[in-house]
């Protein structure tokens, strides 16, 4: 949380108008609202998921040298 | 010379007398003795009509006969080691095949694990984008419950701002609803008025409404908005174009939904705290999942108390449920 920092209101405002005008997709606009806010547990868990699968594609490719 | 021989013998015949003669018999006893041995060799085999000795012949046949039977038994032996290898062979056949079958069957296997890795792979993207919506809900409803908050502390901001912080508080309930460009999702909020006891007012509302918006009023019964008054529960109505909801059918309406949520306004679930409905329309058929509801239940709750410090400050305020 400490190296989390929020959108100011007004930024908040921003983002909400770019939303609705089109000028940003919703993954967008949820990457920039939540700025890492609640997302740790889920980052944490989905690297050990990529890592996970890097090691398996890497494991298959040596296997097929 | 002959003639010299001729007279020897003469002389011998005339001379010898006995002797002659038992030469003769010697020489004939010796050839008769001679033909019996012949005619006995012959007759037991060890000579031929001529004479011929035949004990040579007898041992290269032997011979032959020994290398025959030497080679009989090889051949044999041969044979049993083509048997044992043909069984060998069949043994080796029938493991392979087996192995074979066992490799199918891993590859069967494999193939099997491979697809459930990618069916859990795809359960665990599907799984990590919900939990990535749901963090993103939560960071909206923290916002809207600072900029609540705010709104409560600072009065004198919320009351000149008051439409734009409305605006802003119910863009952040539409934020969390999936699919904004296709939904188009619009929200109002309708409040009871004491004095006006057949329909709702509006209220606040967020933003891609035209003006008119404050003009409806929905009325208690009759339509979607009042219905969720009256029971004081959820109601959605997946599209309004079916007669069995509950819904206010105006008439040269330009309604561009099919779609309507209403949402009691409510302090828990005691009926004499609701204060209003909050409707959210949506453009499909049934456009919005039980998740999304969830979600505007929880935003009419977040935005409860400024709806009823609003209220109170202005005295409108319906407290009796009726």
């Amino acid at each position: 949380m400490a190296q989390v920092r929020k959108p100011s209101f007004e930024e908040r405002k921003k983002l909400n108008k770019m939303y609705r005008d089109g000028e940003l997709t919703r993954e967008e606009l949820m990457e920039k609202m939540k700025n890492g806010l609640f997302d740790h547990e889920r980052l944490k868990v989905k690297q050990k998921f990529l890592k996970l699968i890097r090691n398996r594609s890497s494991d298959k490719n040596r296997k097929f040298k | 010379m002959t003639e010299d021989l001729i007279k020897m013998l003469e002389l011998l015949n005339e001379n010898s007398g006995w002797f002659f003669d038992f030469f003769v018999i010697v020489v004939a006893v010796g050839i008769s003795a001679t033909l019996l041995v012949h005619i006995y060799r012959f007759a037991t085999g060890k000579s031929d009509w001529l004479g011929r000795s035949l004990d040579g012949g007898d041992q290269s046949s032997q011979m032959a006969l020994i290398q025959l039977d030497t080679c009989r038994k090889e051949n044999e032996e041969l044979e049993k080691k083509v048997l044992l290898l043909e069984n060998d062979r069949q043994e080796l056949m029938d493991l392979l095949k087996e192995k074979k079958n066992q490799l199918e069957q891993k590859k069967v296997q494999l193939t099997k694990f491979k697809e459930e890795i990618e069916m859990l792979k795809n359960l665990y993207e599907e799984l990590d984008q919900k939990y990535d919506d749901e963090t993103y809900t939560m960071s909206q409803i923290m916002y809207t419950a600072e900029e609540v908050a705010a709104a409560i502390v600072d009065q004198e901001r919320f009351r000149q701002n008051r439409d734009d912080i409305f605006m802003n508080l119910l863009d952040y309930l539409v934020n969390t609803l999936k699919n904004f460009r296709y939904k188009n999702p619009r929200v109002i909020i309708h409040v009871k008025y004491p004095e006006k006891n057949d329909a709702l007012v509006h209220f606040a509302h967020s933003s891609g409404h035209s003006h008119r918006v404050k003009i409806y009023e929905p009325p208690i019964y009759g339509s979607a908005a009042g219905r969720a008054w009256r029971t004081n529960e959820v109601y959605y109505v997946p599209d309004v174009e079916d007669p069995s909801y509950e819904y206010d059918l105006k008439t040269h309406s330009r309604k561009v939904y099919r779609t309507i949520l209403c949402v009691p306004i409510k302090a828990g679930n005691y009926e004499p705290t609701r204060i209003g409905v909050l409707t959210i329309t949506g453009s499909p058929v049934n456009a919005y999942e039980d998740i999304e509801i969830e979600r505007a239940t929880l935003f009419a709750s977040l935005l409860y108390p400024l709806i009823y410090i609003d209220l109170n400050k202005r005295g409108d305020k319906n407290g009796t449920g009726t």
